[in-house]
């Protein structure tokens, strides 16, 4: 009786809890890495063009917001109405401002704030911000939102706009 | 003796790879994940006016300048469906053109035209079936033939700069058409493009 209870206890082993926590530190890392490329990238059918650069690196100090303009969802397909999406949130014009301002007021605050990057002195002594922004815009919306995009861009203070396109 | 014989052959047992391999499917997929989504999109880059006080202010029409005026015409039957209508209006033509000369790009239907390239990988028509349902779009290699001799024209001035060229686009017309000519303005070397704020009535 007695042996048969050691060996009992014998199966008895301690869970091997390794092989769990690196699954686990993988689904984290997969998700939080689907997750950021979802909140700034929109499904978009972007525009033809031949001309579009590959993304330049050399400049590693560029901020660059991405702003996206997708169909609207709530309206039916065909009717080419769009809406500016940014971070996963539909901005109107007022909005679209408000945003601009504060990643502008953002990237200006010294370092313990915000970036800390110096404003840039145009004619006028406009202040001009280092901000860049990626538009992401699908080709078969209409084309209004851009001029509000420009528009409101210009009032913010950023000037450095890219406009995203694919390869036929 | 049996005892440490047993111990040394523990001892001596083979590497363990499965660590190894864990960490680098982990890494794989990390830079899968993390290099894929921007490198295949390309960017025009473009640069707004510095100058904000001008913006309010009409700006001056250069002589010389190409105005295009992109409106979109729709299909009185089925809206959905419509032609994109591109022209160039010259206000001020230089001395010896004809004056008040307006070029009209044919609109082709966009499920007729297909994506080619010629030798020099230079366009010849945009718009696909599947991409462009129901839409007739203006033949871009006439509007490129036309902005390469009017900036050759400008260019034989010699002033040094670029041509001035406005987009003064209405609002229903889709993107993709804005993107085309300022895709053909790059590739020609236009840099002077402007997208006009407000709109112009041509009559």
């Amino acid at each position: 009786m007695k042996k048969r209870r050691s060996s009992d206890n014998n199966f008895e082993t301690k869970m091997e809890l390794t092989p769990m926590i690196d699954c686990v530190f993988l689904l984290i890392m997969f998700f939080i890495l689907t997750t950021q490329i979802t909140v700034n990238i929109e499904e978009v059918t972007l525009p033809f063009a031949l001309e579009g650069k590959p993304e330049k690196r050399d400049n590693t100090d560029a901020v660059m917001l991405i702003m996206n303009v997708r169909k609207s969802q709530a309206d039916d397909a065909a009717s080419r109405a769009g809406e500016i999406v940014y971070q996963g949130k539909v901005l109107n014009t007022k909005t679209l401002r408000a945003m601009l301002d504060d990643e502008v007021a953002y990237d200006a605050a010294p370092p313990p704030r915000g970036r800390g990057r110096a404003k840039e002195v145009g004619p006028n002594n406009v202040q001009l911000s280092q901000l860049e922004i990626l538009i992401r815009y699908d080709k078969h919306v209409k084309s209004e939102y851009l001029r509000t995009i420009f528009e409101q861009c210009q009032k913010a203070g950023v000037y450095k706009l890219k406009l995203a396109t694919t390869q036929p | 003796m049996r005892i440490k014989q047993n111990k040394r052959v523990i001892e001596e047992s083979e590497l363990d790879m499965t660590p190894m391999i864990d960490i680098v499917f982990q890494l794989l997929i990390f830079f899968l994940l993390s290099a894929k989504f921007i490198a295949l999109e390309g960017q025009l880059s473009s640069y707004l006016p510095k100058d904000r006080g001008l913006q309010a202010s009409f700006s001056k029409i250069e002589p010389d300048e190409v105005i295009f005026f992109l409106e979109w015409v729709a299909d009185p039957v089925n809206d959905k469906t419509g032609r994109v209508r591109c022209q160039t209006i010259n206000y001020k033509p230089s001395p010896g053109a004809a004056s008040g000369q307006d070029h009209e790009f044919e609109s082709q239907d966009a499920t007729v035209g297909q994506i080619e390239y010629g030798p020099d990988r230079r366009l010849v028509q945009y718009g696909e079936g599947v991409d462009m349902p129901g839409y007739h779009i203006p033949n871009f290699t006439n509007i490129e033939d036309y902005l390469n001799f009017r900036h050759g024209l400008y260019e034989t001035k010699g002033s040094g700069k670029s041509i001035p060229v406005t987009i003064n686009v209405s609002d229903n017309v889709p993107m993709q058409m804005v993107a085309n000519i300022v895709d053909i303005c790059t590739r020609i070397g236009i840099t002077n493009v402007t997208i006009a704020a407000k709109e112009i009535p041509i009559d």
